[in-house]
């Protein structure tokens, strides 16, 4: 019963974690369900989804199929759909009902690849973890099977890892952060996966170095080291210091094909707390520490990645664990809106909209922690 | 690693005949680990003295966040590694689907990373009876079946719905049929019925195994017949029953 959630809505789940890493390019996603986990994917998980062409759609499980395996109608509906749409891949994913009745979404891709010759990738996505693992599995998934291996590597190019609008929205995040970058005289070669086709990942080998900028992408970053030998660094350029400090990292992975993964943001004693996805919330503390010299907690209810991770970073499992550390006294918290209900008291809260979290609810609102808004922000909040 | 899976009817002798397969496998040097896949959770009983190892959801029902692979994998006669899936509350829950949630815990604690069996043997219940039976023979698991069957009518049935079930899967890269195990019951035309079926499914009989009461007397004495008596023609029968599962099999 710990993990029970009173006040706070469900977070994105693995499914919406593979849509949302798959959406952009040209595949033909299917969530094998009765409606509603698609629906909570296109209706609440998705911005890009009103207006797009995107082929996401619902498999219309049914208690007999269910109940009888009817795998064949399944494959066939499928194999129908790729007649008329022409995708590029398929991807197939499972919620709570194939969960429970154990069905092989891995041998069903395999049957389709099989039967019609397209890349066809099977998620055993149950609807009941987390978005992030569902990134991860996408975007490896994807790199397996799609980067090609044989690309001489470019000088002064970077692939960024893990952007969705799951973590980003569509607004500026994104584009404020390859601005960043670019301005400083990098090349993006592929973004996994906004903003890029299949084709730009196709040629991602290429890349000196990998930029992680979300704890979704980390597991991606690591098999490219695995496989490519590409370095990969860990931080967002959420302004212009940490784009420069960013910088620093990325040249020195590429003079000397070593990963840069920054130290420990967080410390022991904590004045200010941040809750929300790892490399947003490290990248968050570093400015904090770097603009204050205050020391910060970072509470994930999220992935957490333990080599950027602090004596005072903590995984937050559940909405109690969320209240109960809210509850500590620190001089300024960071998160969504939606944790800021959770508070007891009153104090200082700077509300970071996360879609993941808050959904549709602000996933329209510019980011308030990019350029010179967050100098402006730390000086009147922390500093204060 | 060699990952084998043993169907066949319920009765027929799919336990007993595993339990002496693991027990020959490990007589000639290998490291064997045997997984059984089934609610009554007696597969291994053979390897243990005739006692019944605590099972991998008995694990998660009283400890689900603390698990390791000490609380569900025992070392047997032989040194062979004993796993039980185990099964749900009597008369409730899913039997199939506790298969899948067990063997999702073996992988999450890295199983076979840890212990590097050179031979994985899952000993399956009866028939493919729904998703959850099915799991040890998809991608990622056992690569070869064998069916033990006798006979008997029944038992031939069985056999037949299980090459069938493989036969369907064949485009999703699951387990291939390796062959038949006859465990003689001394039906009229045994073996002539037996390999009628091999014939009609495809597989050949791999190996014939008489029928002994010796075999009933190692289960009064809590053990195998390869362990307690080696040197018989049934203990030798056994010896060879490995061979030629080594000889049908292939390397995962």
């Amino acid at each position: 019963m710990y993990k029970l959630t009173v006040q706070l809505p469900p977070f994105s789940p693995d499914y919406s974690g593979v849509c949302s890493a798959l959406f952009e390019l040209g595949g033909l996603l299917l969530i094998h369900d009765a409606s509603g986990c698609t629906g909570n994917y296109t209706g609440y998980d998705e911005p890009r989804w009103y207006g797009s062409d995107s082929k996401v759609f619902c498999t219309a499980l049914r208690e007999i199929d269910a109940v009888l395996g009817n795998d064949d109608k399944l494959t066939e509906k499928i194999l129908e759909a790729m007649e008329a749409l022409s995708p590029r891949f398929v991807g197939l994913m499972g919620s709570p009902v194939p969960t429970v009745i154990g069905a092989d979404l891995q041998g069903i891709a395999t049957e389709i690849e099989s039967r019609s010759g397209i890349p066809a990738f099977g998620f055993s996505t149950t609807g009941l973890q987390l978005y992030d693992w569902g990134i991860s599995e996408a975007l490896l998934a994807l790199s397996r099977r799609f980067v090609r291996p044989d690309r001489a590597k470019t000088k002064g190019t970077i692939n960024l890892l893990g952007a969705t609008p799951l973590d980003f929205g569509t607004k500026n995040f994104l584009p404020h952060m390859k601005g960043e970058l670019e301005a400083r005289g990098l090349e993006v070669s592929a973004c996994f996966a906004m903003g890029s086709s299949l084709d730009d990942i196709a040629e991602s080998a290429s890349a000196s170095v990998n930029v992680v900028l979300s704890a979704g992408g980390y597991g991606l970053a690591r098999y490219l080291f695995s496989r490519f030998g590409t370095p990969f660094v860990v931080g967002q350029p959420l302004d212009g210091i940490l784009a420069d400090d960013l910088c620093l990292m990325i040249d020195r992975a590429e003079r000397t094909g070593e990963s840069q993964i920054p130290g420990p943001a967080s410390s022991e004693n904590g004045e200010v707390l941040l809750i929300g996805e790892h490399v947003t919330m490290h990248s968050l503390a570093r400015r904090i520490v770097m603009e204050s010299g205050k020391t910060v907690h970072i509470g994930c209810p999220f992935r957490r990645i333990g080599e950027i991770s602090g004596p005072g970073t903590f995984d937050l499992p559940s909405e109690q664990s969320i209240a109960e550390s809210l509850s500590r006294g620190y001089g300024s918290v960071f998160g969504d809106p939606l944790y800021r209900g959770l508070m007891k008291d009153g104090g200082n809260y700077v509300e970071i909209p996360h879609v993941a979290v808050s959904s549709k609810l602000y996933w329209n609102d510019p980011s308030p922690i990019l350029g010179d808004g967050l100098s402006h922000l730390l000086k009147g909040v922390v500093l204060s | 690693m060699r990952k084998i899976a043993v169907y066949g009817k319920g009765g027929i002798g799919k336990s007993t005949t595993t339990a002496n397969l693991s027990a020959a496998l490990s007589r000639m040097g290998y490291k064997v680990m045997q997984i059984g896949c089934d609610p009554k959770s007696d597969s291994t009983s053979g390897l243990n003295g005739g006692k019944e190892i605590p099972t991998v959801l008995d694990a998660i029902r009283e400890m689900p966040d603390r698990i390791s692979l000490e609380d569900i994998v025992f070392e047997g006669a032989g040194g062979v590694l004993c796993v039980e899936a185990g099964g749900p509350t009597p008369g409730i829950g899913c039997a199939g689907r506790g298969i899948i949630t067990a063997f999702e815990k073996l992988e999450e604690l890295n199983a076979y990373e840890v212990y590097r069996p050179d031979i994985v043997l899952y000993d399956v219940l009866g028939d493919v009876v729904c998703g959850g039976f099915a799991m040890p023979v998809r991608g990622g698991y056992a690569r070869d079946v064998f069916i033990v069957t006798s006979g008997e009518k029944m038992a031939l049935f069985a056999a037949r719905n299980i090459a069938t079930a493989l036969s369907n899967f064949k485009n999703r890269g699951y387990a291939r049929l390796a062959g038949l195990i006859l465990n003689s019951r001394n039906v009229r035309n045994e073996a002539d019925l037996v390999k009628a079926l091999a014939d009609e499914i495809g597989t050949s009989v791999v190996k014939v195994l008489s029928r002994s009461p010796m075999v009933q007397q190692a289960e009064d004495m809590n053990g195998t017949v390869v362990d307690l008596f080696p040197e018989s023609s049934m203990g030798e029968e056994y010896m060879d029953l490995a061979r030629k599962v080594l000889e049908g099999s292939s390397d995962v």
